[in-house]
């Protein structure tokens, strides 16, 4: 244990990484305070530069924007009551309440500590939870990777929409764009029309910077312009020691909610904050404050988002499935450079996971640098005109996803995805089942058919294995748990 | 458009697709190297869960609707939300519409223009489109931002970006 954390310091230490780091948080907490760039955006957009990068700064990088981005978008939420990420919506609350009290440098300071507060121990969390989950998932033989990867699929369908129908959808459309290319085992092309391009498959980045960057513009060129920020507000104030004593326990609760939020895939730093917001309220002793500019409820969504960037990388590190969004999109930055995260990745290449840690140590402690200064260029960046963001981030993103290959299809192809993803939030289904049906089908695929190789084609194979079968047994528990609840509050709204 | 309608055409149109999918699946022939699942087997088995997830989908929406209509024409206060108008819902739509007509264009004309006139041309529409109304101001801010990606791309991180038939 001692070891991790002197390798986690050095790493922490190390020059590139820093480097990295800090430039990672100023995108990330730039790209944060603009309304409508989430943390996924944020990440999504430098997601092709990173391709030519060493492995692990170009994890580091993104997993830094990651953290900057939670930061970033409690600027605009607290300045102008419009939140720059969803997580930040809770912060808003109150953030917006203590701007209109002219208390808004204390609002931004609080912010800022508790997201410090959150990062740390959130990382803490990451450190010592991901071995011993690998360990465990080093155990897994074929079926129960298969099992996995359902289960992975039916928590994220039911937890990251209003539907469990929708979610399902979404995760199925994901496993079919995941089948095109080549089929793994005997080499047939599968729906690729005749395609050279196609044989090879779709890549996920493709997918994911289409779901989250292209369709975003779409909604956004028709959204108004957002609020401008009074540059008179732009004076950070960071909490007096006696303030500190009042916001630990807020923050307590956030970080107890946003570990296991964050843990929890499809839950996510806005769950966690909310979450954490009411629990304040309830457990304050001043409760009557809240709405009305109480600190409380400025530290504990900042501090319950903030731990949500680390804990959300539990499951992706030790199991390989992601969480959420961002940690989605990590995983395509893992693959672009080859790297399978799990328990394989933590045997073979430990020094990744290692230098992933040191890296989130030292962008927690970039955030708290950088957030100390940057307040007045986020003003500027927020009050730019929205058109010239928009076409910017445009240009960005054709030429980004062009440079990966030189490919003109790749960009055809991610155009598709825009488009795909502007249709599902219009119909209302969520988009990570779909991203992640994407990066998990050759697992559930492969795994399958390697089960049904083994067992000679007996499909009880998935029951025998007792670890397949608490999977599979917890999968189908949480969607029926789902579908009941959904068809509840359907019952409930038709009753009113 | 209400929910419950809206999701009765997804369910219908998802319906629809899972059915051409798990039929284009069963077609994909085998090799010699196939094993028993065959390229097809998991295909079809995600078009066929996709038909019944969409049907539950058709189930909920229908009696949701129903529900709804019942209550409305036993005199309750509850009114089921007009459905927008084609026409309204293509005015929702049409900016994005266009901005993807834009981005495709973009991409069609691409090994044609060549890079640089191809991106100053995406900066320039797509900034005007979005509500830019200064003309030189979008201009020099075209002009600008594509050679600011021209020089990051091309020059520092050494991706050779597509030539035109002008040969830039």
């Amino acid at each position: 244990m001692m070891e991790s954390f002197i390798e986690v310091l050095s790493a922490a230490l190390s020059g590139w990484i820093v480097l990295v780091a800090f430039i990672g948080v100023l995108w990330g907490i730039l790209g944060g305070a603009l309304p409508g760039i989430s943390p996924s955006i944020a990440m999504a957009l430098l997601l092709p530069f990173t391709y030519g990068m060493d492995p692990l700064l170009a994890i580091v990088l993104l997993a830094s924007v990651y953290v900057g981005a939670e930061y970033g978008g409690s600027i605009p939420a607290i300045l102008i009551r419009t939140p720059g990420t969803n997580a930040s919506a809770a912060t808003t609350i109150d953030g917006y309440e203590m701007a209109r009290q002219g208390r808004a440098g204390e609002a931004l300071g609080i912010s800022l500590t508790s997201g410090l507060v959150g990062g740390l121990l959130g990382l803490l969390v990451l450190i010592l939870a991901t071995e011993p989950l690998a360990n465990i998932a080093l155990a897994f033989t074929a079926p129960a990777y298969f099992s996995l990867g359902i289960l992975g699929l039916s928590v994220i369908a039911s937890l990251s929409g209003e539907s469990l129908l929708k979610g399902l959808i979404a995760a199925l459309c994901g496993l079919m764009i995941a089948v095109i290319g080549t089929d793994p085992i005997s080499g047939t092309p599968r729906f690729t029309f005749g395609s050279p391009e196609l044989l090879s498959g779709i890549k996920p980045i493709l997918i994911m910077v289409g779901l989250f960057a292209i369709s975003e513009m779409l909604v956004q060129i028709s959204e108004p312009a957002w609020e401008r920020i009074s540059g008179a507000t732009s004076k950070l104030k960071l909490p007096a020691w006696a303030m500190w004593r009042r916001l630990f326990k807020p923050q307590a609760i956030g970080s107890v909610i946003g570990t296991f939020e964050g843990i929890t895939p499809g839950a996510g730093g806005t769950v966690a904050a909310f979450m954490s917001y009411s629990e304040a309220k309830r457990w304050s002793k001043h409760p009557e404050e809240f709405g009305k500019g109480s600190p409380e409820g400025v530290a504990a969504p900042e501090c319950a988002n903030n731990v949500v960037t680390a804990t959300a990388l539990v499951p992706l590190l030790s199991l390989g499935i992601p969480g959420s969004n961002s940690a989605a999109i990590l995983l395509g930055a893992f693959m672009v450079h080859g790297l399978q995260p799990g328990p394989l990745l933590l045997q073979k290449s430990p020094e990744i996971i290692s230098g992933l840690f040191g890296g989130l140590l030292a962008a927690n402690i970039a955030m708290f640098l950088i957030g100390l200064v940057i307040l007045g260029p986020c003003i500027w960046l927020v009050n730019r005109p929205k058109p010239y963001l928009i076409g910017a981030i445009l240009a960005l993103v054709v030429t980004g996803v062009y440079s990966i290959h030189q490919s003109i299809f790749e960009v055809g192809i991610m155009l598709a995805a825009g488009l795909l993803g502007y249709i599902m939030r219009i119909a209302n289904i969520p988009v990570l089942p779909l991203v992640l049906g994407v990066v998990l089908g050759f697992m559930v695929e492969s795994n399958y058919r390697r089960s049904l190789l083994i067992s000679g084609g007996d499909h009880t194979i998935f029951l025998e294995d007792k670890v397949s079968l608490i999977l599979l047994i917890l999968s189908l528990s949480l969607a029926l748990y789902s579908l009941v609840r959904e068809i509840i509050e359907t019952r409930k709204t038709a009753a009113l | 458009m209400n929910f419950l309608k809206s999701d009765l055409l997804l369910s219908l149109f998802g319906m629809s697709f899972a059915g051409a999918y798990s039929w284009v699946s069963a077609d994909i022939p085998k090799s010699m190297l196939s094993d028993e699942v065959g390229p097809g087997g998991v295909p079809f088995a995600i078009g066929t869960s996709l038909f019944l997830v969409c049907a539950l989908l058709f189930l909920k929406s229908t009696t949701g609707i129903l529900r709804l209509k019942n209550k409305t024409e036993a005199g309750s206060s509850l009114k089921i939300s007009e459905p927008s108008s084609p026409k309204d819902f293509i005015q929702l739509h049409k900016k994005a519409a266009l901005l993807f007509g834009v981005l495709v264009a973009y991409v069609a004309l691409l090994p044609y223009l060549g890079y640089l006139l191809a991106v100053t041309a995406l900066f320039y529409v797509s900034t005007s489109f979005a509500g830019a109304s200064s003309r030189v101001g979008v201009f020099m801010f075209s002009m600008a931002g594509a050679l600011a990606l021209f020089l990051i791309f091309e020059m520092v991180m050494g991706v050779k970006m597509p030539r035109g038939i002008l040969g830039f």
